[in-house]
């Protein structure tokens, strides 16, 4: 497997700061900046018909291996005017609801992280949380996530 | 949770339904991609069956669902009224 790394930490210098990142990582766990957008290939149809390409939206993405799929806020879904092209089954802790999916496309700004160029994502409210997306285990197929929480960095290989 | 609007795709979904023997006993684990009452066609990937929607359809709505003898159900236990990023 090619190594590319993405370490998500903060320096330690100091103790304060070492316990400043341990309880970062604790309570909010590892996140990452994510970019969600509308698909390339809905673009230029937007384009050619000389309609508003909505500009993507910047936010925080968790990587949670708890969720079997990745999943995006319908805030931003709504606001970039994204395609549903399937009604899925969602089970959450709350129990099940149906939910919409999303074609989009999701890159992550300043880290080597590949994009998801053509991601169906499931609708979820994550807005509440600070999130514009739940990054699940169909994207972190086939990498490596290594969490130490003794030394507060997260690592991801693929 | 937040109600989506499910009516763009209700025609393609009771089509879908109305159809689930046939598309099994055909087209099982294939993605299929679904106009009104229309089998446009079918993809090994969800991917390849969208940017065929797209250069079909444009920008209106269209179906693509896995036909699968078991439907996936997703799995997002954290997801429940702050959970995702408790305190204590």
């Amino acid at each position: 497997m090619p190594h590319h790394a993405i370490q998500q930490s903060a320096p330690v210098p100091s103790v304060t700061d070492t316990q400043k990142a341990s309880l970062l990582l604790r309570r909010s766990g590892a996140r990452v900046s994510v970019e969600v957008g509308v698909p390339d290939r809905r673009v230029r149809v937007l384009s050619t018909r000389q309609r508003n390409v909505p500009k993507p939206h910047n936010g925080l993405g968790l990587l949670d291996t708890g969720a079997s799929h990745t999943c995006i806020d319908e805030g931003i879904a709504t606001a970039l005017n994204l395609q549903v092209v399937n009604r899925t089954t969602m089970r959450t802790a709350a129990g099940q609801a149906s939910t919409s999916v999303f074609a989009v496309t999701l890159s992550f700004p300043g880290t080597s992280l590949p994009p998801m160029p053509s991601v169906f994502a499931l609708g979820a409210n994550l807005g509440n949380q600070g999130l514009a997306a739940l990054i699940g285990r169909d994207f972190l197929a086939g990498k490596i996530l290594h969490y130490d929480g003794a030394l507060s960095i997260v690592t991801l290989s693929w | 949770m937040k109600e989506v609007d499910t009516s763009p795709l209700e025609t393609e979904l009771a089509y879908f339904e109305e159809n689930r023997a046939e598309l099994l006993a055909r087209y099982l684990g294939k993605f299929v991609l679904v106009k009104g009452t229309k089998l446009v066609g079918t993809f090994d990937s969800a991917e390849a069956a969208y940017d065929a929607g797209v250069s079909a359809f444009g920008l209106e709505s269209f179906l693509i669902r896995e036909v699968e003898l078991v439907e996936t159900v997703a799995s997002i236990p954290g997801l429940y009224a702050g959970v995702l990023a408790a305190e204590r």
